[in-house]
């Protein structure tokens, strides 16, 4: 469901009244771009739905607080970074193998990923891999910034207003941040810009 | 700071393509003349093109169903039943907190010895860090602080002696 400003606006009045269909829609509008930046902060599945779950409850129970004119996506977004802070800090989170998971929709029951998913070329899978193991070595600003900007879905304002920083730093950051990316890449990024050139030829 | 450094943020504003068109003219200018600007715009490029074709696995609708109704269930139960308030500020709960942290202190005042004066204005202390502060003990040579988080963005600091007096405290 894709929300206006002034959709989300009356949503977030309706859901501070104590409306639970409220509550509702905008779980379901902002779930997806919340669970994108905590996947890519934790790099495991599971623990991003946690940390999806936990932040909209927290958002809840401090709507109160939003402003009528913020954000409620950038101050949802705010609370899911920090939450995948506290949760790597409380955790040790241990980056798994495989970055895909598929359930058991009978059980409910999450299982590991086949090893080697035969859909997914290897080299793929190992760009992945390097790229999650990059980001996990990247400061906590840093990686942040490079997670909320990857989800395709917020602008340098919408990421400032999330981060509480002007947009000239999110700029900053997101530049020291891939070049930071680009050094623990390595071999991964050169081999890759060469595939993209060649498909550009 | 040399003319690279300064463009640096430009450089990842252009790789996003969301560089104004005078800013872009500008740096178009200084990239005519120098190639490693020129490399890092490309890496600029690379690495953001790498990070958005990374998509994050499925979550199937059964899945969010489920999360929502384990939202549900945990709203009701904790949402603090107050007015809304007119934006981000001090949520109308927190005198009653400091009220608690006062008889609280009151306790330990009876029990342990003399609170320090400053207890008699507790210090609100914005909170800078990302991280919440549920509890936090600081240690000096005359008194122990405890740190109570009031709100999302402020906390109470309650200092108590950690001498108790010789004379009676009441």
């Amino acid at each position: 469901m894709g929300t206006g400003s002034g959709d989300e606006a009356e949503l977030v009045r309706r859901a501070q009244a104590g409306d639970a269909e409220a509550f509702r829609l905008l779980h379901e509008a902002h779930r997806e771009v919340a669970f994108s930046v905590a996947w890519r902060l934790l790099g495991n599945r599971e623990d991003a739905l946690d940390v999806v779950q936990d932040a909209f409850i927290r958002a809840f129970e401090r709507l109160d607080s939003l402003g009528e004119q913020a954000s409620f996506r950038s101050w949802l977004l705010r609370i899911v970074s920090n939450r995948a802070i506290d949760w790597r800090r409380a955790r040790r989170v241990r980056r798994t193998q495989s970055l895909q998971v598929h359930r058991d929709d009978q059980s409910g029951i999450t299982e590991p990923a086949v090893a080697d998913p035969p859909d997914v070329p290897l080299r793929q899978r190992e760009l992945a891999e390097a790229i999650q193991a990059a980001l996990d070595q990247l400061p906590a600003d840093a990686r942040t910034v490079l997670s909320m900007y990857a989800t395709g879905e917020m602008t340098y304002q919408q990421i400032a207003e999330a981060l509480g920083v002007p947009i000239g730093t999110v700029m900053s950051r997101l530049y020291h941040a891939r070049r930071r990316m680009r050094d623990l890449l390595g071999d991964h990024l050169e081999a890759e810009t060469a595939r993209r050139q060649e498909r550009t030829a | 700071m040399s003319e690279c450094e300064a463009n640096e943020a430009l450089l990842a504003a252009e790789a996003d393509g969301v560089l104004g068109e005078s800013e872009r003219d500008a740096l178009m200018a200084h990239l005519s003349g120098c190639t490693t600007c020129q490399s890092r715009l490309d890496e600029q490029r690379v690495v953001g093109a790498l990070l958005r074709d990374q998509t994050p696995p499925p979550v199937s609708e059964q899945e969010w169903a489920t999360q929502w109704q384990r939202i549900a269930e945990a709203v009701p139960q904790r949402r603090p039943a107050h007015k809304p308030t007119a934006g981000i500020g001090r949520p109308f709960w927190l005198p009653a907190t400091m009220a608690a942290a006062v008889g609280f202190a009151a306790v330990v005042w009876f029990v342990a010895g003399r609170v320090s004066e400053s207890f008699a204005r507790p210090v609100e202390v914005a909170l800078a860090g990302e991280a919440e502060i549920e509890e936090l003990a600081i240690d000096d040579e005359q008194a122990t602080g405890m740190i109570i988080q009031t709100s999302p963005e402020y906390a109470a600091v309650i200092w108590i002696d950690t001498e108790p007096q010789e004379e009676a405290s009441l």
